[in-house]
């Protein structure tokens, strides 16, 4: 009974160290990237002026808003940033950061469409986005204020830098539609095959203007 | 009545008629919105009408209230760094000028039918009738300025008229407060000889203000001071009478308001918003204006002085702007005494599109069939934010004083479509 005994906690113990060793490598790779990198260019001269937003159509699962609202200001007579991609759900914070009055509206033919009426400084007003597209946002004090808030399904996407360089990280591995977005193009896509720990690169051209 | 009801349901819709314009001092002036990088609409609504906003920077000097520096994204040339105000009076005051020259065009044309009257059945297309140059703004906080050249074309005749005046701010600022006095040199009296809620340069329609054109209101080369706060500002000068003589006018304008964007751009604009809103638009400023003005003034022509006195009321409510105003005028020597009476509204059918009508009464007591009454109606429509358009009829309800071929007088009534571009 007291080798059994014993045989039982010597086998319970390498059994546990055996397990443990068996999770250093697992938890190493959940700690490092659990997915692929999707890499590219969008090769068109409007990018350096008109940034593009480049983002996965469909990922399957249900992503939550960050708890954190995204943010939208009013500053100098121009809205910052001048695209603000959110996760769909997500309430974003208009703030009004001048000294002068401003007004945020999205108009008819926008994702949400909606208007928060004309506010001083220092006012915060919110606003819900649930349904996926463009919102193009005015201000109708000052005309020449505009922006766009694009809501997405996921959280894959990425604005392009000056060049049109983009790099989407932590993309789940499989096969999806890449698009872009970008105010002065017409809207393209390309199929692409995500590895997990590879790079998958992109390029978009011949994209035409809008 | 019905004549004018049908001509005032035509100029209230958009034109398809072609049709004398008469501009004033020019007053919108488009390198601001190069300097801020913003709309004519900021400040004009529609131009060259100001907005609070838009009166708020003309006060201040051609400068945005409160931050003006946040919003320039054009930047100045220094002309000596801040921190040499610490060695004065061993350096000159550091100063800064605009970035490229703050220079604007502003054309109008236009096209003028006389329906009756002296001109029965004339038609006159005038383009240009006039093209203005101009420039202002400010050096650093301290100094404004403003600057025209005005191209007057009419019977192959092009008379130049050039106008200048130079502001020091905030004078004794430490002593009476900022923005309280403000002292301008040059051909001063731009927006401050005239009713104060009524001026032309602020005129939307195509035909000036009756009382303005027949009382001889008009800027002249001299000294003003001027000053406002949240609810006030006043304005009060002295002018050459005349070149040939060293005679001189005296005036003051003073204006109160409440509600709205305070007059040094304090208090602030609101209009609820939510689903199923449309959005307010920039021309909003719920508010009450009363203005006062009065001006003494000297002929050489006949040796006579003169005196006009009147007041105005503008009262602004969401889309609609209502103004009515009284002034009297009295040439002593002439023994001619004018009253001059006037109503109008405003309306914005859409931000592009603003309707009006005016009705403006002068009678004139010691001389005969110098009376006058009149509607002026019509469209003024914004076709881009620095292109205006005017349908405008003007109809006497009594008989114009106009002697006509046959010895008749009659109405000199007028269809005219005007355009009105600035960049």
């Amino acid at each position: 009974m007291k080798k059994s005994m014993k045989s039982m906690v010597i086998s319970g113990l390498v059994c546990s160290i055996a397990l443990c060793l068996s999770l250093i490598p697992l938890t190493g790779r959940a700690q490092q990237d659990p997915g692929g990198t999707i890499k590219g260019t969008v090769d068109s001269p409007f990018v350096q002026r008109y940034q593009a937003l480049v983002y996965i159509d469909q990922v399957k699962g249900d992503f939550t808003p960050p708890k954190e609202n995204p943010h939208m200001s009013q500053k100098g007579l121009v809205f910052e940033p001048h695209i603000l991609p959110v996760l769909k759900g997500s309430t974003v914070d208009f703030t009004n950061d001048d000294t002068v009055s401003h007004n945020v509206f999205a108009p008819p033919g926008a994702a949400t469409s909606f208007n928060l009426g004309i506010y001083g400084p220092g006012v915060k007003k919110t606003e819900t986005f649930d349904t996926l597209g463009e919102v193009p946002l005015l201000c109708s004090v000052h005309p020449e204020m505009y922006a766009y808030v694009i809501v997405l399904q996921n959280p894959y996407f990425a604005l392009t830098d000056v060049n049109g360089g983009f790099e989407i990280k932590n993309v789940p591995p499989g096969s999806y539609q890449l698009k872009i977005w970008d105010e002065k193009l017409k809207p393209a896509a390309k199929p692409v095959t995500v590895t997990a720990g590879k790079i998958t690169t992109v390029e978009f051209k011949n994209l035409v203007e809008n | 009545m019905r004549r004018i009801m049908s001509m005032a349901v035509l100029f209230c819709l958009p034109p398809v008629l072609l049709i004398v314009i008469f501009p004033d001092n020019a007053n919108a002036i488009p390198a601001f919105a190069r300097k801020y990088q913003t709309s004519c609409m900021l400040c004009h609504a529609p131009f060259p009408k100001l907005t609070a906003m838009g009166e708020s920077f003309r006060l201040n000097g051609y400068k945005l209230p409160d931050a003006d520096e946040i919003y320039v994204k054009e930047q100045p040339v220094s002309m000596g760094a801040e921190a040499y105000k610490k060695v004065f009076p061993k350096a000159v005051w550091p100063s800064s000028i605009p970035g490229v020259p703050p220079i604007s065009i502003r054309a109008t044309g236009n096209v003028a039918y006389h329906p009756y009257g002296p001109q029965d059945g004339n038609s006159d297309f005038n383009f240009p009738s006039e093209v203005t140059l101009l420039g202002a703004g400010s050096f650093e906080n301290d100094f404004a300025f403003f600057a025209q050249i005005g191209f007057e074309i009419e019977d192959d005749t092009t008379t130049t008229t050039p106008m200048a005046w130079l502001m020091w701010q905030n004078l004794f600022s430490g002593v009476i407060g900022e923005h309280h006095l403000d002292l301008k040199a040059g051909n001063v009296g731009r927006h401050a000889i005239a009713l104060p809620n009524a001026r032309n340069e602020n005129n939307i329609t195509l035909e000036d203000y009756l009382y303005a054109t027949e009382l001889d209101l008009d800027n002249q080369p001299g000294f003003q001071v001027v000053g406002y706060g949240r609810h006030w500002r006043y304005g009060a000068g002295v002018v050459e009478s005349d070149r040939k003589n060293t005679n001189k006018d005296f005036y003051t304008a003073f204006s109160i308001k409440f509600g709205g964007l305070g007059y040094d751009g304090s208090g602030q604009t609101s209009a609820a918003g939510g689903v199923g809103t449309s959005p307010a638009g920039y021309w909003l400023d719920n508010s009450v204006q009363l203005g006062f003005f009065a001006y003494e003034g000297y002929v050489e022509e006949n040796a006579d002085r003169f005196d006009r006195i009147g007041g105005d009321a503008r009262i602004t409510y969401q889309s609609l702007s209502v103004a009515g105003g009284y002034i009297t005028g009295n040439n002593r020597q002439a023994n001619e005494d004018k009253h001059i009476w006037f109503g109008e509204a405003q309306y914005f059918v859409f931000p592009w599109l603003i309707p009006y009508i005016r009705y403006e009464d002068m009678t004139v007591k010691n001389v005969d069939n110098a009376d006058l009454a009149r509607f002026i109606v019509g469209s003024a429509m914004l076709v881009r934010a620095n292109i205006r358009v005017n349908l405008e009829g003007r109809i006497y309800t009594t008989d114009q004083p106009t002697v006509a071929a046959d010895g008749e007088t009659k109405d000199d009534d007028q269809i005219a479509f005007l355009i009105d571009w600035a960049f």
